[in-house]
């Protein structure tokens, strides 16, 4: 009965929720997928180009002097910057450097070559003056300082067709300036390393991951949203069946549920529980009919019976044999009356028709005049009474039910007492309800009557002593009462020396 | 008050249920009104609009024209004549409407026939603008306006709930009212009887009114209930008009 129960998620949270992760991982695959096979295409066009670039220009695998030569071929092919977009490394077959072009990064032919499974390059770095720390931009003085290393190599060879010892390999190189692409491409006498700015390429995939993940959320949300608005039709018929089922509970079986008629398959559904409640209702209202039908046709036989006993309790002499027999007679009528008039009510209750005269009532003020008479009726037994009635609870309800449920519970906590006990009312408010607990220290209800003691004409049995005279049909009647007075009526606690009722009716402000 | 103020009154009983009839003829006539019974609404209709009558005892429901239709009729022709409706049905609204149209007491089946003679009474002495708002049994007087109670010219202070039993005592004098009906009437509890309430507020109410006077009024019907003594001195106080 803890209220702080973690709720399950609504069945439409659920199917949002679930489509929009559905959709996350399904768009998040083909997205690292798609970027994935742009990025080896790039790569390869990438190496494509450089393996062009060294074919067009043989001159690469020669001499200083075709080096020299090529550069101004690259100044012409890439602009003046040339050395932002193309670098070249040449090394002789014992992995001496012979040549590198400006802007060579000092880590690019280890890392390539180390990739390319060539052995160490020595001191080959730090042999020409052309690494020089890279500057971001090009500048036209740079491109000119780049020729400068040409004229110190004297190795030569004539320009013509190249032939690869082994397959070009092409890697990726970071460099403190960007990320370079480097083919190594081993011919007879000399390797060549060919680089290519992979900036280009580079930045279109960042380009494109950085759309994709920006519109990823947006998709998601739409997804979700999408999955709630159709989770939400779907689930529509589901939301006016419980609607209408809680109509029934508060006002009667004559609640029916309307049918949208925007989907078959709840339609269907709608239809049977429909046709269930009609045949619900009719036999309910059968059962009910028969009951309240029951006690109106006892009402007048009753009627007569006590009539004509009082008539004949008045004509005889007082106190005579007669008339205690009369007064007998008529008690027993009137039992009979109470029983009748018990049953109606709960008839009336079962078919939620249950009239009830409401008018603003000081709860507090009921109470306190209902517990003197319980005072009276325990004075035999020497109870003692524990109080604490909070002053000034109203309630809007039927004041003569009321007052047959609360004298109910009084009278009981008296009549199923043990002598010299004790009775304990506590009357409290809530946020907005006015909570009544009536207990006793009588010997308690045992534990497999507890569920029954609502029932009708149940009474407990007692294990010692009389059981107490009553109906069986007080403490039903009083759950109806408070029930149709949007109430409840509940056995808090019994246990030998103690058994406690707690009632519960929403509060409304007190009347100017 | 009591059988001396009945006698020679006139009172139609409309009741379709004959045994029903023959108990309430049997109890009224037995307090001296004098009683005609009819079971039907048209017949009801055409004796209530052709005789004098001192009050009506009027079932609502009827063959031929129902209670409150014959009601509605009497107060179109201005006829003031004292109504009490009769109903096996305890429902609000049936007891509004009959309030609204002129009824002038309603009673709900089953009743005491207590009841019905104190409240033929109280409508018929209203109707002939007597006060009715004070009882008087010998030196005892009850003022239901101002709900003092007076006795041998003292004033008696009493609780709501003991000033409703005395009312309900010193509307029927000289008759027995039983535990039950006092829980009943008084209380208005329906519950099962065995309850010693009814003997914890008489001995209180003696006290307060008996004890030091003379005679005792409240006496104890044993095996029966209370009644308040009958003094046949005692209806002249209540004779005074008002309005």
């Amino acid at each position: 009965m803890d209220p702080k129960v973690v709720k399950p998620l609504s069945s439409r949270l659920k199917i949002a929720l679930l489509s929009a992760g559905i959709s996350g991982v399904v768009l998040l695959g083909f997205g690292v997928a798609t970027w994935g096979l742009i990025r080896h295409q790039r790569l390869e066009a990438l190496d494509r180009e450089i393996r062009t670039l060294a074919a067009r220009h043989p001159g690469l695998f020669g001499g200083r002097g075709q080096l020299e030569r090529l550069q101004s071929a690259f100044q012409l092919t890439f602009g003046e910057d040339y050395t932002n977009h193309v670098i070249f490394l040449l090394q002789d077959s014992s992995g001496r450097t012979v040549f590198r072009s400006p802007h060579w990064p000092e880590a690019a032919a280890a890392l390539a070559l180390g990739a390319a499974q060539v052995g160490a390059l020595g001191s080959a770095g730090t042999h020409t003056n052309a690494a020089a720390p890279p500057a971001p931009g090009p500048s036209p003085a740079r491109a000119g300082r780049g020729r400068g290393p040409g004229r110190g190599g004297g190795w030569g060879g004539p320009p013509g067709p190249v032939t690869l010892t082994e397959p070009p390999r092409f890697v990726s190189v970071q460099a403190p300036d960007g990320t370079w692409r480097v083919g190594v491409l081993r011919a007879p006498t000399v390797t060549l390393l060919l680089g290519l700015n992979q900036h280009d390429v580079d930045s279109e995939l960042n380009h494109l991951r950085n759309a994709f993940l920006a519109a990823l959320p947006v998709a998601l949300l739409l997804v979700g949203l999408g999955g709630w608005v159709v989770a939400g039709r779907a689930l529509r018929p589901l939301k006016l069946i419980a609607e209408t089922a809680e109509r029934v509970t508060a006002r009667g079986l004559d609640q029916r549920i309307a049918d949208p008629g925007d989907s078959p398959e709840a339609s269907r559904l709608i239809q049977v529980l429909n046709r269930m409640m009609d045949r619900l209702e009719a036999s309910f209202r059968q059962a009910t009919r028969f009951s309240a039908d029951a006690s109106h046709e006892l009402k007048t036989p009753l009627a007569i019976m006590q009539g004509e006993l009082e008539n004949a309790l008045q004509a005889a002499a007082p106190g005579s044999p007669e008339q205690q027999l009369f007064s007998r007679l008529l008690e027993e009528t009137q039992r009979l009356n109470t029983i009748t008039r018990s049953l109606l009510l709960l008839a009336q209750a079962d078919a939620g028709q249950l009239k009830l005269n409401r008018e603003p009532l000081d709860l507090s003020a009921e109470l306190e005049g209902l517990i003197e008479d319980a005072r009276l009726l325990a004075s035999e037994q020497n109870l003692s009474f524990d109080l604490q009635v909070q002053p000034q609870l109203w309630v809007q309800g039927d004041r003569a039910l009321l007052h047959t449920a609360l004298f109910n519970l009084l009278s009981n906590a008296v009549k199923y007492n043990q002598p010299n006990g004790r009775v304990s009312v506590t009357l409290a408010a809530t946020a907005d309800e006015a909570v009544l607990t009536v207990g006793n220290t009588g010997p308690g209800i045992p534990p497999e009557d507890q569920p029954h003691v609502f029932d009708r004409f149940y009474r407990v049995r007692r294990s010692a002593g009389p059981t107490p005279e009553g109906l069986g049909l007080g403490l039903s009647l009083a759950r109806e009462i408070i029930r149709a007075h949007g109430g409840d009526l509940r056995l808090e606690a019994s246990r030998p020396g103690w058994t406690c009722f707690e009632l519960r009716l929403n509060r409304v402000q007190a009347p100017q | 008050m009591g059988r001396r103020q009945s006698i020679g009154v006139k009172v139609l009983v409309v009741e379709d249920e004959p045994k029903i009839a023959s108990f309430i003829r049997k109890g009224l006539e037995a307090q001296g009104f004098v009683v005609e019974v009819c079971h039907h609404g048209d017949e009801a209709f055409s004796l209530a609009t052709t005789r004098p009558y001192d009050a009506l005892v009027l079932d609502i429901m009827l063959p031929g024209r129902d209670g409150l239709s014959i009601l509605r009729s009497l107060r179109q022709r201005k006829m003031t004549v004292p109504v009490i409706l009769l109903t096996a049905r305890s429902e609000l609204n049936e007891r509004v409407e009959g309030l609204n149209l002129g009824a002038d007491d309603y009673l709900t089946k089953p009743f005491h026939i207590e009841e019905l003679i104190a409240r033929l009474h109280a409508v018929i002495r209203r109707a002939s603008g007597v006060s009715q708002s004070i009882l008087a049994v010998a030196d005892l007087t009850l003022n239901l306006l101002t709900r003092e109670v007076i006795r041998a010219g003292r004033k008696i202070e009493l609780t709501p709930r003991e000033f409703a039993l005395l009312e309900h005592l010193m509307r029927s004098p000289g008759r027995v009212l039983t535990r039950v009906e006092i829980c009943e009437r008084v209380w208005n509890y329906h519950f099962d009887p065995g309850t010693n309430l009814v003997d914890v507020y008489i001995q209180r109410l003696r006290k307060k009114i008996d004890e030091g006077f003379e005679p005792k009024l409240i006496e104890t019907i044993r095996g029966v209930g209370y009644r308040i003594r009958a003094e046949p001195t005692s209806s002249t106080a209540q004779s005074a008009p008002t309005d």
